[in-house]
């Protein structure tokens, strides 16, 4: 799939190189010229100076063929702009926009952007995994909201501590993404990776399999 | 929303016109394009923060307004500030100042009223010398 990103900054250019490793062809449009001279560096040609609320830029950027327009300037205004641009002018077929400040989340989508993410938000639902209660934290809604990303961390003494990812039997189509430590590290996803007390898992799940897999996780034995 | 010469200029005639008006400006240095009789005298109501927030909407009284101006130098500024006064707080008139031409399409086709002083002066300086052989 062909995806434009507009802003180029951490987010922009993180999901730039995930989406490249994965075979997507990506395009990078940012506004600041120093940083796309860098990322010219990285990426090669497929960075360029332009202004995502502009029609010529976008146009040049190929957005016509796009079949997933990014935006993900620090800037809502711009965000919310070169969506409805992508999505009137060039009828991409899925727009999603970065957002800041939480009150913009629920009117972008009610303006016709497909999918809003509001850092502030994550950032909240992170902050309250930290606590020490372990409820199920619904990071995002993925595939139309059949699926969701969410987060669980393992109580002490749950069944499944000092258990191989691969003795875990998972609700039907849930894939662990991410094993974060207690103490903030990432751990390797490997079959014979084995689970500690209080590390957080991040999963993907279809909705239906939420319930069952907070159950599996948090469980005594 | 938006005290830079023209928003100022607006605010002030609207102000001298007996109009009830408040100003959202994001910079507090910006203020001083108002004259400062107006806002001392309570003519012009001042609010200061982030043009597109609901909280200054809500500060400069948007509920009761009649009309929204949205006239920053920003377009994607003015853009969603103008659809949150439209689609949020249902205010009647809602005007956008917009420099892009792009912009101007898309504002355009989704019901909010622009105005492009760019084009505007264009259109005065060709009307200037109509009789370009």
């Amino acid at each position: 799939m062909y995806i434009v990103i507009i802003g180029a900054g951490r987010i922009g250019m993180g999901l730039a190189r995930s989406q490249l490793a994965t075979g997507q062809e990506v395009f990078l449009l940012d506004n600041d010229p120093a940083r796309v001279e860098m990322l010219r560096t990285i990426f090669g040609s497929i960075a360029r100076l332009g202004d995502g609320t502009n029609v010529t830029n976008l146009r040049e950027a190929g957005v016509a063929r796009a079949g997933l327009f990014i935006a993900a300037t620090g800037n809502d205004a711009v965000n919310l702009a070169s969506c409805q641009l992508a999505r009137q002018v060039f009828n991409v077929p899925s727009t999603v926009a970065v957002v800041l400040d939480p009150e913009n989340a629920t009117l972008f989508e009610s303006l016709g952007v497909d999918d809003v993410v509001s850092l502030t938000d994550l950032a909240m639902t992170r902050l309250a995994s930290t606590v020490p209660a372990h409820p199920v934290v619904r990071l995002m809604p993925l595939a139309g909201r059949h699926r969701e990303m969410v987060a669980i961390k393992i109580p002490a003494g749950a069944a499944v501590v000092n258990r191989m990812l691969s003795e875990i039997v998972l609700p039907y189509g849930s894939s662990v993404i991410l094993i974060i430590g207690p103490t903030g590290q990432t751990e390797e996803l490997r079959p014979e990776t084995v689970l500690g007390a209080e590390d957080e898992l991040i999963v993907v799940t279809p909705v239906e399999g939420t319930q069952a897999l907070w159950e599996t996780l948090t469980e005594m034995p | 929303m938006g005290s830079g010469r023209i928003g100022a200029r607006v605010a002030s005639s609207l102000a001298t016109d007996g109009h009830d008006v408040s100003v959202i400006e994001p910079s507090r240095t910006q203020v001083m394009n108002l004259p400062r009789t107006l806002v001392d005298s309570g003519a012009i109501r001042l609010v200061v923060g982030d043009g597109s927030s609901a909280e200054a909407m809500l500060e400069a009284g948007i509920e009761d307004a009649d009309v929204f101006l949205a006239l920053s130098g920003d377009d994607a500024l003015n853009g969603l500030a103008a659809q949150k006064a439209k689609t949020v707080f249902r205010t009647r008139r809602v005007v956008c100042r917009v420099k892009d031409e792009g912009l101007r399409e898309l504002y355009t086709s989704l019901g909010i009223t622009v105005t492009s002083p760019t084009a505007l002066v264009a259109d005065v300086i060709l009307q200037t010398v109509p009789d370009i052989p």
